[in-house]
Parts: structure tokens; sequence; C-alpha cells
């Protein structure tokens, strides 16, 4: 069950009036339960991956509690300060072993189809395999859990025989992420554990980050899910208002930009490179509109039900650097990559050891540059990975990690030729240009995880060059492109001119939910009823056309 | 906080939380509603093959009324007027046949028709045609999206969903389904609500527009099964409704007839299937494209087919007074007629007479003079004509007074090759316009645009009275060779030479009759009615030569029905000892030209009895062919052109050629051959250079038509083995 799904609408409805009936006391059990439903129309054979992170972060983090507690007070009963380092040496292996089995059942789902190429690995995706069929098995003899079973997954092994099920679990990237998060912080002292196993697995699976985040830090999830909020009418509303918004996004505008880049990336032999041109233009638009809808959707839900979660986005097509951009994009994952890899390792010894290796040799600036090349280098390979497995994945990270790189390391020179180009970084044209410049390379980095593989990146780059056909803007050929047709291309453009207009509103810092709740009743219920029947006749969803997965799903 | 203070506050809360609750409701009713009308909206309809008056028609009729219901894809929406059997047998039946109907559909609309008349539904007709489709989901949704919500549509929804719960859901909800509509909705979604239900058609699909005119080049009927590319293509899902029909029926105590409307063979295999269901089943299985219910029902595919596949309207009204027939007498259907609860009929009947019935005589109307002279004098009617070409040649004086007596004097003054516009509204002139040829004598000099200064058409643009615009369009033989009659926007009119007439009706808007008279050429036409147009005249004695080239068609398609019933029946009933009954009943055609040649040897097993028959047939040498010999013949009209015998060792032959009496000029010729065991063997018969001689040992046979100019048939007796069956023997004399 999707956020786009019609089964979604009523299961929400009962998750609020049950969560706002039942006492504040119980109101997370709401939470676990629904959450725990929500995932099971995935398939409850995802479960044991979710509930082996979850029981593996809790016993970890219990046991760092308790190392802690107890060098506490034997310091407190006039033991030695290196009683503390001891109790941190001694958590630093339970963190190192914890967040190890963690990434391990992350990587193994990441990487279980490239396993089954390789000779000697091709064995655990087998072995795994089987094992899932032997816990079908076993939950196949529960009636009431059979019928939640994918036929597809859990049936028997003898019909399936030949055949590696492969199980990709719901949300697993953003749920590991924030489990190690929480990890972390506990190993740092950042926060104290969760004594409450069911507690923890419901801000691991609370439902509407599961889907696509954000990537919630426990310290700040966690206690809101278990406090049980009132109900307050107007955040109610502003809750559903978001939501309404997200779905705008999504159907409206997403959905509508795929008919035409999905099926001109799918055979970009077919098209001019004009029309490649536009798609990947639409591509970064549909990529922000899916992403950040389904965040508004997740958010709006929380909102609903009295929680406030990460924002993950920040109009980031308005940034005038790469920096700033993932500043304002996908903001949670930066954020854990920023708090969890980066800080850790500009501070750790080698690094500063190897720094100043360089330092000694090559002088300050180079030693300077090793404590940021690094590290970039490191996150931004991460951070591809973590989108994907394929080599295109890996390009990306790297293009990302050189602009960074050649933004940070090259400054005084970029500075120096701003200077003598006598370029007034303050006017507005600059400011312009800088935003336009950020977006292109945006455009230039969705062309690389569009193209699906690297093979495919070179012809596509190669059509763009070589067969621009800038005719097709012209002759009617690019409203009909892929799955496109004219009265479609024309609302998209005008959602995406409406976004827009939102988007400056919101940057010059105009709520508009709160400009709207100051309309009189006959305008605001105009502007809701159309919000509502905007999507509902101009989204792209129903038979004969099933909406598109939301794209970080699959991460 | 005092306890006034507090008092008030939670007073004041209370309110505030009453009046959150209101505006939600009330907010949740506004958006409902909202939902509703713009579902509503962007729910299409279907008016073509009358979908939208089967599918809603059927909820205006009373409940318990229904006694016969007619299931199928669109071959039966076009095969059965239910009020024609209640006009003549007092049967009440209701034709739920639609547009590529699927099995599935025909199942749940017999439950849902159970469900509405339970009492009285007794008989279920299905064409199962609809069993070899893999439709797609469009025709589900066609069938289905109208049928109220009640648990057979829920249970049908979610068949037709495969079972995804979602799909069910905006099956269910029209909105879901269908708001990718937005770019393409046009006038119809919003005045739908206008839409009064043809109710006296009930459910069969009237469409004067297509559906009268016969086709153009008809195929012949198969007469009897035969196997064909489309065989066993039956799907699962139709078959597994079928048995759910089947299994319905038989528990609610309804006679389930299986039935193929006369158009589209379904091929051997199929046929035998179903015959082989239906003989497991008990049910009758009636198939009307083949012998012997085809001739019964006497359906002409050249005038009773709108396409060779569908039935028009007189087919249909052939079908329908078959099945009223068949219905009251082995099905023992109820005559209402006159009975209490059932006067609603009478008043369908009469809308029917009134909007049927009379398009329908005003289509069979031969002269121009008579039908606009009908059309006047109307009130409801409106006509539009516009002349092309010319249409001023053959007009009679007759019927140019009649024009004058209509108040169309221009009309009645037409002139040769001019444009000539008009509009007639109830008899009232409202427009009449003509611009006569500039070039009125026999100039060869063609008018070419910017010759003149203005348009070289005449035009007119006005408005009905409920504001649809219209416009008009004339050009004569030089002044642009066009007529263009435009109702809000579509083109109507049929462009051909002579008076272009469309007529509509004023109090629904719809287009009546769109018509052409030829009265350059002719100072009439053959109206729709052709097959009994040509009847009459046969009957008066004309040479079909002479007829409209429309009715000579048909004439020619006649025969060739004729000759291909002959010669399949032959082949049915007469084995390799039926030379002699084959002579028989093709040397007494007039139009028959036979040909007859000896390969090897053709009298080996003659019988004293045959050689004497042959010679009392005027073929004395065949009659005497002596074992082996080389023997030709060409017999025309009954009576023998060439007899040829040759005992030497050379073959016989023969060349010649007739003028085709279709053709005229156009040369048929024919080469014979034949040698016996003493010139070497062999036999040929070629006619216009085709050989139709089967090579075999004995009599090879070829039939001409000299009318059709086209091959009867071809066979051959191995004579010289199989001794030949007197006519009287077989029992066959002038049968077949």
């Amino acid at each position: 069950m999707s956020f786009t799904d019609y089964l979604f609408f009523p299961f929400l409805a009962v998750v609020f009036a049950l969560y706002y009936f039942v006492p504040r006391s119980w109101r997370w059990v709401i939470l676990l339960l629904a959450s725990l439903a929500f995932y099971a129309t995935y398939g409850i054979e995802l479960f044991p991956f979710i509930i082996f992170s979850t029981l593996v972060s809790w016993l970890a983090a219990r046991r760092m509690t308790a190392i802690y507690a107890e060098a506490g007070a034997q310091i407190k009963a006039g033991g030695g300060r290196e009683l503390n380092a001891a109790a941190k040496k001694r958590s630093r292996r339970i963190l190192i072993v914890s967040v190890t089995l963690i990434l391990l059942a992350l990587v193994f789902v990441k990487t279980q189809r490239m396993l089954l190429d390789v000779p000697v690995l091709s064995r655990i995706p087998w072995f795994f395999s089987k094992a899932y069929h032997r816990f079908g098995k076993l939950l196949r003899r529960i009636p009431l859990l059979s019928a939640l079973l994918k036929d597809d997954i859990f049936s028997d092994h003898e019909r399936m025989a030949g055949t590696v099920s492969i199980l990709v679990p719901l949300g697993i990237s953003y749920y590991s992420f924030s489990l190690i998060a929480y990890l972390a912080d506990v190993y740092w002292k950042k926060e104290a554990s969760e004594k409450n196993f069911f507690r923890l697995l419901t801000f691991a699976v609370f439902f509407p980050k599961i889907l696509q985040g954000p990537i919630s830090r426990h310290k700040s999830l966690g206690p809101q899910l278990a406090e049980g909020h009132v109900f307050d009418h107007r955040r109610f509303c502003y809750g559903l208002q978001r939501m309404l918004w997200g779905f705008f996004k999504k159907l409206v505008i997403a959905d509508r930009l795929a008919l035409l880049i999905n099926p001109v990336f799918e055979n970009y032999a077919d098209y001019s490179g004009s029309v490649l041109l536009v798609a990947a233009i639409f591509g970064t638009f549909q990529m922000y509109c899916d992403f950040s809808g389904c965040m508004d959707i997740a958010l709006g839900i929380s909102e609903a039900l009295g929680l406030r979660l990460e924002e993950n986005f920040s109009r980031p097509f308005f940034s005038q650097s790469v920096a700033e951009f993932w500043r304002r994009w996908h903001m949670s994952l930066s954020g854990w990559f920023k708090d969890y890899v980066y800080l850790p390792m500009v501070i750790s010894p080698w690094l500063i050891r190897l720094s100043g290796a360089v330092k000694k040799r090559w002088g300050k600036r180079a030693g300077k540059a090793v404590m940021t090349i690094v590290p970039t280098l490191t996150i931004w390979l991460l951070t591809g990975l973590w989108h994907g497995t394929g080599w295109n994945f890996i390009v990306w990270g790297l293009y990302w990690a050189v602009l960074m790189l050649i933004s940070s390391l090259f400054e005084p020179e970029l500075r120096r030729l701003t200077a003598f180009l006598h370029i007034d970084t303050a006017s507005k044209a600059h400011h312009v240009f800088c935003v336009l410049r950020t977006f292109f390379l945006y455009v230039v980095a969705r062309v690389i995880t569009l193209s699906g593989t690297l093979p495919d990146l070179a012809g596509v780059i190669r059509r763009i060059f070589r067969n621009f056909g800038v005719w097709c803007l012209f002759d009617g050929s690019l409203y009909t492109a892929g799955s496109m047709d004219r009265p479609n291309f024309q609302l998209a453009v005008l959602a995406l001119c409406f976004l827009l207009w939102v988007s400056l509103k919101q940057e010059k810092g105009v709520v508009l939910r709160e400009r709207i709740a100051e309309l009189n009743v006959f305008l605001r219920w105009t502007v809701y009823l159309a919000g509502i029947f905007a999507v509902l006749v101009f989204g792209i969803y129903g038979p004969g056309y099933k909406a598109a997965s939301f794209i970080y799903m699959g991460y | 906080m005092n306890p006034a203070e507090k008092s008030k506050t939670e007073s004041g809360g209370e309110r505030s939380k009453g009046t959150s609750v209101l505006k939600a409701v009330l907010f949740i009713l506004i958006f409902a509603l909202l939902f509703c009308g713009i579902s509503r909206l962007f729910q299409p309809v279907w008016y073509t093959w009358s979908n939208y008056d089967t599918v809603h028609g059927i909820y205006e009729e009373p409940k318990n009324t229904i006694e016969a219901v007619f299931l199928g894809p669109s071959v039966m929406a076009n095969g059965i007027i239910p009020i024609e059997m209640y006009a003549d047998h007092g049967i009440v039946a209701y034709n739920m046949g639609l547009e590529q109907q699927p099995t599935l559909v025909s199942y749940y609309w017999l439950k849902e028709a159970y469900r509405l008349h339970s009492d009285t539904l007794k008989i279920a007709v299905l064409d199962v045609g609809g069993l070899r489709r893999d439709v797609s989901i469009a025709y589900y949704r066609k069938g289905l999206d109208a049928m109220k919500l009640s648990s057979a549509k829920i249970e049908a929804v979610r068949e037709y969903a495969g079972g995804s719960l979602s799909d069910a859901i905006s099956y269910l909800v029209p909105l879901f389904s269908y708001h990718s509509r937005w770019p393409h909705l046009v006038k119809n979604d919003f005045t739908k609500s206008d839409y009064v239900i043809q109710r006296y058609l009930r459910g069969y699909n009237f469409a004067p527009g297509i559906l009268l005119r016969s086709v153009s080049s008809p195929a012949l009927p198969v007469y009897y099964p035969e196997l064909d590319e489309q065989d066993a293509v039956f799907t699962t899902e139709a078959f597994d409704y079928f048995g759910r029909i089947a299994d319905f029926c038989s528990a609610h105590g309804i006679r389930l007839i299986l039935m193929r409307t006369p158009g589209q063979s379904i091929g051997r295999a199929a046929y035998e299937m179903i015959q082989t269901l239906a003989d497991e089943r008990g049910l009758p299985f009636l198939d009307f494209n083949y012998e012997p219910l085809l001739s019964e029902v006497g359906v002409n595919f050249a005038v009773d087919s709108t396409d060779s596949s569908h039935l028009n309207y007189y087919g249909a009204l052939k079908l329908t007074h078959w099945f009223g027939r068949y219905l009251t007498e082995e099905c023992g259907a109820t005559d209402v007629r006159g009975k209490d609860g059932f006067a609603f009929l009478e008043e369908q009947l009469r809308e029917y007479r009134e909007k049927v019935v009379g398009v329908i005589d005003l289509k069979a109307i031969d002269d121009p003079a008579e039908y606009l002279a009908r059309v006047c004098s109307d009130p409801d009617l409106i006509a539009f004509i516009a002349l092309r070409d010319d249409g001023a040649y053959s007009l009679t004086d007759a019927q140019r007074k009649t024009f004058s007596e209509l108040g169309l004097p221009l009309l009645s003054a037409l002139s040769y090759r001019a444009s000539y516009l008009a509009v007639v509204d109830g008899g009232t002139v409202l427009y009449e316009a003509t611009d006569p040829d500039p070039l009125p004598s026999e100039n060869s000099v063609e008018l070419v645009d910017g010759a003149r200064d203005e348009p070289l058409t005449i035009s007119w643009r006005g408005m009905l009275a409920d504001g649809t615009p219209y416009s008009l369009t004339s050009g004569g033989k030089n002044l642009g060779l066009t007529a263009s009659i435009r109702i809000d926007g579509e083109e109507q009119a049929c462009n051909m030479r002579g008076l272009n007439i469309v007529v509509c009706s004023k109090k629904t808007g719809a287009v009546v009759d769109s018509s052409a008279f030829d009265t350059f050429a002719y100072s009439s036409r053959a109206g729709d009615s052709m097959e009994a147009q040509l009847a009459a005249a046969l009957e008066q004695g004309a040479d079909y030569k002479s007829l409209y080239p429309i009715l000579q068609n048909l004439y020619l398609y006649d025969r060739k029905c004729e000759d291909k019933l002959l010669a399949l029946t032959l082949a049915r009933t007469v084995g390799e000892d039926g030379l002699l009954l084959y002579l028989d009943r093709l040397l007494s055609s007039e139009d028959y030209c036979v040909f007859l040649s000896v390969n090897e040897d053709a009298v080996g097993r003659f019988t004293d009895e045959s050689r004497a028959w042959l010679a009392q047939r005027g073929l004395p040498v065949l009659s005497k062919l002596k074992e082996g010999s080389s023997y030709l013949a060409v017999i025309a009209g009954g009576e023998v052109l060439v007899e040829q015998e040759d005992a030497g060792t050379e073959p016989a032959r023969y060349e010649g050629f007739w003028y085709s009496d279709r053709l005229g000029t156009h040369e048929v010729t024919c080469r014979l051959s034949s040698a016996g065991v003493n010139a070497g063997k062999g036999a040929s018969i070629m006619i216009n250079g085709n050989e139709y001689a089967s090579g075999m040992r004995g009599m090879n046979l070829a039939v001409w038509n000299t009318v059709t100019d086209q091959l009867v048939l071809k066979r051959s007796f191995d004579t010289h083995a199989v001794s030949p069956l007197l006519p009287s023997e077989a029992g066959l004399e002038g049968n077949a």
C-alpha cells in the first residue's frame, strides 16, 4: 500500500480516529500497530529484517547505556576517570559490532543480485532464499498470516526450485541509517537509550517515513512518538493541507512528467538531443516533485498526528552553489552523512596524521586539501552507493564530489577570477546566474541517473551533442514524445509555473497556508476544494495508468 | 479563574468544538456533492450502438414485465427489435446486446435482468459470437459502468478487475477511472442529463445514418459450416461464463437459447463445439448463418446487412419476425397485448412507429418530389437541400410542379448545372437560393477559382430553434462541384451528384435522414426498400439491365447466392454417381453454360437407362459414346451448342467465345479439349484463361453463369468406375 493507493485513505482515516480515540499513553501503540499493518501490506516476510536491525540496535544501545551507567556509578563511588575511557572502549566495540550487523543486512539486500554472479558468494543469496521458503512454509500454517504472504515469494520451495527469491525490505536504507544514528548518539551520550523495544520499533517502522524517509533522529522523533498528542484542529488541518500539496506535486506534476521522461530515456536512440535535454530538465523537476511530494505527505500525516518530522527539502532549486544545493536537498541524508561520517572523519586521528604528513611535504594548502578531499570523496562515494549499486551511481557520486572539491579547493582562484572579470557577486543577475548554473549542474547529474547504465549515458550525451535537432522544440514533436500529449504537456508546464510561484513566495518567507487560513470561509474552502479536485482530476492515477512508484522508495 | 469565567470558557470551547464539527460535516457534504457531480461529468456516455439507451433503458422498464432477454455482442443489438416482437406476438422482450459484449457482461446483465424481472423472465437468448472474443477492458466498462450498484455489479467488477482491489474501486468510482478525460470532454458530457432515453427501442440499435443502406460489395453467405482461420479461439473466460449463464438459467427456470445472428460465420470447428455444448446441456442452438435457418429467415446480405456482419433494420425485422414466431410456438411465450400493466408497451409501440417506421418509410421513397412533400407535411421536420454538379437534367414536369406547390419556385425552375440551396421548416420555406451556371452551353471551358470575384459556390448559415448552428454550401458543375450541409459543425450531406437532402427533427435535433437524389441521371432513385423494388420490377417483366445500378447489383448478387447455394447443395447431397443428377439440374437453366470434357473414359459404367436418359435430354453423342473415346460438349441455356466425339488418336478440341450478357461487348472465351484413352488421356476446360477441369478420370464438368459472368461450379465424375444414377432413382429430380 503506497500513499497513492486508494486503500491508504480509509487506512489513514482509521489511524487518525483510533489515535485520537485511545488514551494518550496508548497512542504510540496505535502508531506501532498502524505502522506494522502498513508494512505488512508489502509482505510480512519483510519483518525479519526490520525486527533484526531494531533488536540489534535496542540490545546494543541498552548495553552501552548499562556500561556507561556502571562506569558512572563506579566513578561516583570514587573510581578513576580512566573508567570512563574503558567504558567508551567497551561501548565502541558494541557500537562497531551492532553497526556492522545493521550494515551487513543493508549491504546484503543491496548487493544480493550482484552476489549471484560471483561464484563463491552466490551461495549466500541461495542460502537466504532457502531460509525464506522455510520461513514462508512455517508462516503458511498460520491461517491469518498466510493471507498476507506474497505468493510469488513464499510459494512452495519445490515450485520455486531453481530460482532465488530476492527480498528488498521496504525502507531498509532509511531505518538502517536512523538506527545507526541512534546507536552513535547513544555511544556519544547525546541521548539515552530507549528502554522499551516496541517503542524503538515504532520509531524504526513509523509508517509515514518508512517509504522514503526522512532519515529521522531518535532523539527528536522518539519522544514525540511516545508523547501521545492531543487533537489540535488547526494542526490537523495544516497536516491535511500539506498532504494535499504533496499529492499535487506527486500525482499532477511528477507522474505527468514521467509520461515523457521514462519512455524517452528508455528509448533515447529514437529521440533527438533537444528532446533528451528537455526530458532531463523535466527529470529534475520530476525527481524533486516526486521526492518532496512524498515528504510533504509524510510530514503532513505526522503533523495531523501532532508529530514533527525533519524537513527534507528547502526549495533546493534556488541554491546558488552545489554545496548549498545539498544543504537544501535530501537534508536528512546530507545531515546524516555530515554528522556520522564527515565530522567523525575530519576529527579522526589517522586523517589528522595524514594531513600533517602531507602538509610537511607539500605545504599548508595541500595538507588542508587532504582534510577536504578524503572525507568529501568518501561521503559522496557512499551517497552514490546509497542510491544504487550500479556504476552510474558511482559516477554520479564522483561527479558531485568533484564539483564540491572544485568549489571548495579552488575558492581563492574563483574569487580572484570573479574580481578580475569585474563580476558584481551581489547583483541580481549574478544571483540568477548562480541559481541557473546550480540547476544545470543538477540536470547533468539527473542525466547520469536517468540513463541507467554507463553505455546508455554515453549514448545520451552523444545524441545531445551530435543530434540536437533543435527543430523538435518547435515542430510539435516534443509535445508527443514518450507517452505525453499536448494537453498533458501544457498542463505540466502550467503546474510547474504554479510550483515556481509557490516556491518563490515561500522563499520570500510567505507562509501560504497561514495566508489561506486568514481568508474567509468561502474563499478558504474554495481553495481547499479546488486543490482537492485539481489532484483528483489532473492527477495521473487510476486504471490504465498506475501512479508511478515513488522514486526514492527503492532506496 | 473564577468558576463563572471557567464555565464561560468551557461553554465557549464546546461551542467552538461544535462549530468545528459542523464545519467539517458541511465541508464533507459539499465535497461529496461536488465529487458526485464531477464524477458524473467525467463518466463517458456512449450513444453509439444504442449503448446508453440499452443500459439505462432497462431500469426504466416497469419491474416484472420482461419475459425474454437477448444477450450478446453488437450483432445482437442490431439483430432483434423487441417492440416488433410485441407488435406481432405480444412478447415482452428486451435486447441487452451491447457492442463487443463479453460473456462476463452477458452473465451479469442476465442476473440484473432477473433481479428486476424475477417473476416474468423465462427466456434468455445468447448470441454465441461473443464466446470467441477476447475484448479489451473498455468493453467491460461500456457494458457494466451503467449497471446500478448491486451485489451483482460489485461481483462483476471484482471479476473483471482481475482481483485487484484498487482497480475494482476505480471501476466503481467513475472519477477515478475517467478523470484523465479532462482534455477530451465534449458537449455530450455536459448535456447528458438532458438526454431522453429512447425506451421504445428496448435495446435495439437503430441508427438510420449508417444502418439502412446495403453494403456495396456484400459477401456471399456461407450456407454451411466451413473451416476458417478463426476457429478455436473461444476464450476460457467466455466458456466459464457461458457455463455460469447456463447454470443460472437452469437454477431459475429460464429457458436458454443459443443463437448466432446472420452475419459472420463462426466456422465449423467453433460451430461444432457450440453444438456439442448445447447438446450436453440440452439447449437449442440456432445458427442463422447456415441452412436451413438462413433461408427460413430470408436474410439477404446485400440489402439486410450493413457491413456483412451486422443486420440493418430490414434484416433485423426478418430475424425478429422469425424469432417472435419461434418464441411463441416453441417456447410458449406469453401474449400480453391488452393485459393490465402492459399499456406502456402500446405507448412505446406508438412512439416506435412514429420515430422509426416513419424514418424507414421516408427512406423507401424513390421520388424526390414525393420525398420533399412528405417531409414538408411533418411540422416536426426541417429539411436542408444542397445541390451538387447538376440536379435539373432529369427532373420531370410533374416533379417541378410539385416543387412549385411546396413553395420552392427556384427548385421548380432549376436550370441545368445551377447551384441550389434551400431550408424548409415544417413546410415553410425559410431560405431558397440558386445561382445559374455561367456557362450554360456545352462549353468545354471550366471555371476555376479566381475567375470570378465572389466565391463560386453559394452558401447560407443559420441557426435551429435550439441554437444549433448550421451551414449549407452548393456548387453546380462549374460552380465548385460540391454539396455540404453541416449541422453543429458536423457534415451530414452525402455530397453526391444531384439533390442532397438532410432531414432533422426539431424536437430532438437528431438527423432523421440524409439522402441524395441523382436528378441529373434519373428522375427518381432506388429507395432503401430495394428488395421490394427489385421484386416489383422483375414481376412487371423489366430487364434487370434497365434498373438502377444498385438494383442491378442486387439482382446479380441474388443470382450469385442462388448459384452458390445450388453448388453447395449438390456437392453435399450428390456423390460420385451423380453426373446425371447434375446434368438434370443444370441443363434446364437458361443462364447456365455447361462444359463437359472426358478424360480417359467416361462411359465405362454407363447403363442403357443412363444412355437413354442422355439421349432424351438432347445429348445424342454422349448417349452413344464409345469407351475410351474423347468427348466434349458445350450446352448453353439448355441448348447443345457443341457435342464432339473422337474415337481416334487425336484429342477433341473446341474454341469459342460469346459476348457477356452483363458487360455487352466484353468477350468470354472458352477452350475445351478432351483426350480419351486412345488419344493419350487428358481434359481441359478453360474459360477466360482459367482452367476449371480437375484432370481426373471420367467426366469433367464446369458450369458458367452467363448473367453473373462467374463460374457456378466444377466437378468431375469417375463414370468409368461408378455407374451414374438416374435422377428418378436418387429421388432428387427437380430437387436442390
